[in-house]
């Protein structure tokens, strides 16, 4: 007898009584059946967090698309940013318009007839006029309805200066609206006028307005310094020239 | 799964005395044909899988072990007995035997529980363990030796 042998008799006495359990399948087959629950858990969750990391960045890329986008990530509530509740039209109150108190601000037109809220001067009837405006920038939280995107929202810089600007256009009129940011510029500076520029406010700070310089289209524009190194101009043509000065103060840069 | 209820039992054996404790031999031997069924594709249709769930199953106890030994952590089957005189010496032989064999890295117990219980060759040992021939027979004699070390008096009887 040796070591060897012994060894072995040690081995087979210690697992004799060893049996495998009748449920070793099931039990082999329900680990399976949680691992790969847990993986593909595991993987959904991984995919959601990065949807949802690759969201924000995407949103925001959304929001500073012009109005009119389709894949717009504002609410689609099809109410006009006219109906806002923040800025309730006033049923009967006149629009601002240029023509009263606040002088220069553009020839006083009727209202486009696109206000479907009834805020249109004169008090007169609101009538069904065409689809809202959606996907506005969040800077920019008025405009008539009927206007769609001219172009996605472009940025150029230079001299210091870095200016965004979104263009609308409808049947009968558009918006362009252009934040410049920088330094080193005076509400003279911001843009070029025809000429000589009346002096107007917006929200209480002082504009210049002009008729839109060039030949290409007809329309006015107001232009003022927000805040120190942000500077807004708007202009606004055909219908929409009517409404040029509530636009402006629906700009928030 | 025909083949886990003709070859659970031994399987089982074998993991039981791999790991030293019967609790958890179930359990690496679960673990182990889990993996073994997520890749039954990769055997042949001819092929015996003994060998294969053999392998993972040494490789699983010996990760186990690898993972344990930082917690300094012996897994025993029951609570360590206090010894006794035993008018059965073979009896009292085979026991200490038995907890001498725990007491080995799990490499040299692997071998030794291959060569002398699943009585494969050195070269069936080497491709289980994936190692060399040479590797197999150093461990096998050295898990002896140190087994004979530890018996001490034990073995006097056997005459080795």
């Amino acid at each position: 007898m040796d070591l060897e042998s012994e060894l072995r008799k040690a081995m087979a006495e210690q697992v004799a009584t060893a049996t495998a359990p009748p449920s070793l399948v099931a039990d082999v087959r329900r680990r399976h059946r949680r691992r790969v629950t847990r993986i593909r858990v595991g993987m959904g969750v991984a995919a959601a967090s990065v949807a949802a990391v690759a969201f924000v960045p995407t949103y925001h890329s959304f929001t500073a698309t012009p109005a009119g986008a389709p894949e717009s990530g504002r609410p689609s509530t099809g109410v006009s940013v006219l109906q806002r509740p923040e800025e309730p039209p006033a049923p009967g109150a006149p629009a601002p318009s240029p023509a009263k108190g606040k002088p220069g601000a553009g020839p006083t037109h009727g209202s486009p007839g696109a206000h479907p809220s009834g805020g249109g001067s004169e008090g007169r009837p609101a009538k069904p006029g065409p689809p809202p405006v959606r996907g506005l920038p969040d800077w920019v939280t008025f405009l008539p309805d009927g206007l769609t995107p001219s172009e996605p929202c472009a940025s150029t810089g230079e001299d210091g200066r870095r200016t965004t600007t979104c263009a609308w256009h409808g049947p009968s009129g558009w918006v362009e609206v252009a934040i410049v940011r920088g330094t080193g510029f005076g509400i003279g500076d911001l843009a070029p006028v025809r000429g000589v520029p009346g002096h107007t406010s917006v929200d209480g700070t002082p504009a210049l307005t002009s008729d839109v310089p060039g030949s290409g289209r007809a329309g006015r524009q107001v232009s003022w310094l927000a805040r120190p190194g942000v500077g807004v101009i708007v202009r606004a043509g055909g219908s929409a020239e009517g409404q040029l000065m509530r636009i402006a103060e629906g700009v928030r840069p | 799964m025909e083949f886990v209820t003709d070859r659970g039992n031994a399987l089982l054996r074998t993991a039981s005395l791999l790991c030293g404790a019967h609790q958890d031999a179930e359990d690496m031997l679960q673990t182990a044909l889990e993996k073994a069924y997520r890749h039954w594709g990769r055997l042949d249709a001819d092929t015996d899988p003994e060998p294969y769930v053999r392998r993972i199953l040494v490789n699983l106890v010996i990760s186990r072990s690898r993972r344990w030994k930082v917690l300094r952590e012996i897994q025993m089957a029951r609570l360590p007995d206090t010894p006794a005189a035993s008018s059965d010496h073979a009896v009292e032989l085979r026991g200490t035997l038995m907890n001498e064999l725990r007491k080995l890295g799990p490499r040299q117990r692997a071998v030794l529980v291959l060569r002398f219980w699943e009585d494969l060759s050195e070269a069936e040992t080497a491709q289980a363990l994936g190692c060399s021939v040479g590797t197999v027979k150093s461990q096998a004699s050295r898990g002896l030796a140190r087994l004979r070390e530890r018996l001490g008096t034990h073995l006097a009887p056997l005459g080795s």
